[in-house]
């Protein structure tokens, strides 16, 4: 019950701090560039139009949900340490890990929220240029649904990941390396084959630790839809379980992690 | 038994230096006991280890070596945070917040029940006197706003034991003075109070005992006035007293009272009191 009462106090001040800021400005500013950008394609021709509109649109959509991911998370707890404010607040009975998780809860939440009114956006503009053009509309939809599911998903992940290393390095050196883990989580399907392939002891320590690195390609189903193939709900589902189930394992990671470490 | 406050045995804190190779020795075998009701002082020159010590108390370093325990228990139980409160070194706050929701995000992790925060908090900011600025985020306040909205932070959450890091550093005369008298007040209403400094008159004038620190260690604790009173000597003074008669009444001293007079000296006020002074009735 006060566990509760701790972590919502975390999270409307985590949000304050959030909203008060201007990496919401940003962050706004670039879904209003991508989407000016979906309308610059308008001289091709109808079907080249609505692969591209769907295509970018996408596109625009994960990386919004990446950066939102990382412009929230890896800041969050490196400024409090850096401004000593844990110093006051841990005076008070609540807990690293509650801390901890309150922070995460607001990221992922603005993370949802930017999702959310992004694409409700996308969704109205591409239902906008399909009109009277004889598309099942309620197909789409649910492809488009599924989507938006799955990359919300991945920024999840991406917000654990971010969580995690933000308790030891800085932003900058924090952001770097969770674009090497987002790329390898990426390309995690291919070089795996590729090392399967081979005997070298060399790559079987690669391919250990690939392990750690999420297999990011799960959640990424943009041009299944593109190309109008049918991704099935049972699909969806053991994607969203495979990245709860790898989000929790950082969450816990972090939460175990940051009790131990000095706030010096 | 009588009841200890804070107990801290044999504690040792090394800083791990870059690559855990040299070691920084911060604390060193340091033993202390605080008892309830008093006010302790803990003085020493920069760099001594009074911050890391009370970064010890309050659990945000771990000890290397011995043990802490406040109120019979480890700092680590969430519930004994409920009765200390701390003011840092400096008064880390939330640069987007003001001193207003400051308070209430604090009142909140301190349990102070809903209906009761806003009159706890607005008395509160009137004892600090930040009441006119409450409503401004604290990026913009002075370096001892920020240190009364942290005490206000203690205020608000009304603890049993109050650990504060030079609460008067960096302050003016005044500044420092109003932070003296809230220490005075609570221990007028039986708080316990450890508190660091590195200035001499200031330990002086609120201190019940004191510890002073030097390169981790404490080199000499005691009762202010085992350490400060002299034995067998006491001062007089006077009002109306003609000084050109001082033989006279020496002589009657020696023969009535076999008492020998050490020294004469005019009263003074202390500079802090005439600067205060001043600044008031200019203020009124
Ligand atoms: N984070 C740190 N890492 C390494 N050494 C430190 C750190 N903080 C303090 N020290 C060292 O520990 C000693 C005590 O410092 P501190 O507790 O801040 O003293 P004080 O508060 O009395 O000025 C100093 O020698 C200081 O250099
Ligand atoms: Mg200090």
């Amino acid at each position: 019950m006060k566990a509760m009462k701790n972590i919502w106090a975390i999270i409307v001040l985590t949000m304050t701090n959030l909203l008060r800021s201007r990496v919401y400005l940003g962050l706004v500013f670039f879904m209003l560039l991508m989407l000016a950008a979906s309308q610059l394609f308008s001289y091709f021709t109808f079907e080249e139009e609505i692969k591209i509109v769907m295509d970018v649109g996408l596109a625009g959509l994960t990386m919004m949900g990446l950066l939102t991911a990382v412009f929230t998370t890896a800041w969050s707890l490196p400024t409090d340490l850096e401004q000593k404010t844990l110093f006051m607040v841990l005076s008070y009975p609540v807990s690293k890990t509650q801390i901890l998780l309150g922070k995460f809860i607001s990221c992922s939440l603005s993370v949802l929220c930017n999702l959310f009114f992004m694409g409700v956006m996308f969704w109205v503009l591409v239902l906008f240029k399909l009109q009277d053009k004889g598309v099942d509309f309620q197909y789409l939809s649910m492809q488009l649904g599924k989507t938006f599911i799955l990359i919300a998903m991945e920024s999840i992940v991406s917000v654990g990941i971010l969580l995690l290393m933000s308790i030891y390095f800085t932003p900058v050196i924090n952001i770097v390396m969770f674009l090497f883990i987002f790329i390898l989580g990426h390309a995690a399907g291919m070089i795996e084959v590729a090392i399967i392939k081979t005997e070298f002891i060399f790559f079987s320590v690669i391919r250990f630790l690939f392990i750690f690195i999420p297999d990011l390609t799960y959640f990424n189903i943009r041009d299944a839809v593109v190309l109008n193939q049918v991704v099935s709900w049972h699909y969806v589902e053991w994607a969203v379980l495979y990245g709860g189930l790898y989000t929790g394992l950082m969450v816990a990671l972090s939460c175990y992690l940051f009790e131990k470490k000095e706030i010096v | 038994m009588e009841e200890h406050v804070l107990d801290v045995k044999n504690l040792v804190k090394f800083y791990k230096g870059l690559g855990g190779l040299k070691k920084v020795l911060a604390v060193d075998q340091l033993s202390l006991s605080v008892k309830k009701g008093e006010v302790y002082g803990i003085l020493g020159p920069n760099g001594s280890g009074k911050t890391t010590l009370m970064k010890l108390i309050m659990g945000l370093l771990f000890p290397s070596k011995g043990q802490i325990k406040i109120f019979g228990s480890s700092v680590k139980k969430l519930s004994i945070k409920k009765r200390i409160g701390f003011l840092p070194e400096e008064a880390y706050l939330y640069r987007f917040l003001s001193a207003e929701e400051t308070l209430k995000f604090f009142a909140e992790l301190a349990d102070v029940p809903r209906r009761e925060q806003k009159t706890r908090i607005a008395d509160a900011l009137h004892v600090v006197g930040l009441f006119e600025a409450r409503k401004r985020p604290s990026r913009t306040y002075s370096k001892g706003m920020s240190r009364r909205l942290g005490l206000a932070q203690i205020l608000i959450k009304d603890p049993d034991f109050v650990v504060l890091d030079e609460p008067t550093v960096g302050l003016d005369p005044i500044g420092s003075r109003e932070i003296k008298e809230i220490i005075l007040g609570l221990k007028e209403r039986g708080k316990t109070v450890l508190f660091s400094s590195h200035l001499l008159s200031e330990v002086e004038m609120v201190c019940d005992r004191i510890g002073i620190m030097h390169k981790g260690k404490l080199v000499l604790t005691g009762h202010l006035n085992e350490l400060l009173l002299r034995k067998n000597e006491y001062s007089l003074v006077l009002e109306g007293f003609d000084i050109g008669r001082q033989s006279e009444l020496e002589q009657v001293l020696q023969k009535s009272f076999h008492a020998k007079v050490i020294s004469v000296n005019r009263s003074r006020e202390t500079m802090e009191d005439v600067f205060i002074k001043t600044i008031k009735k200019h203020a009124s």
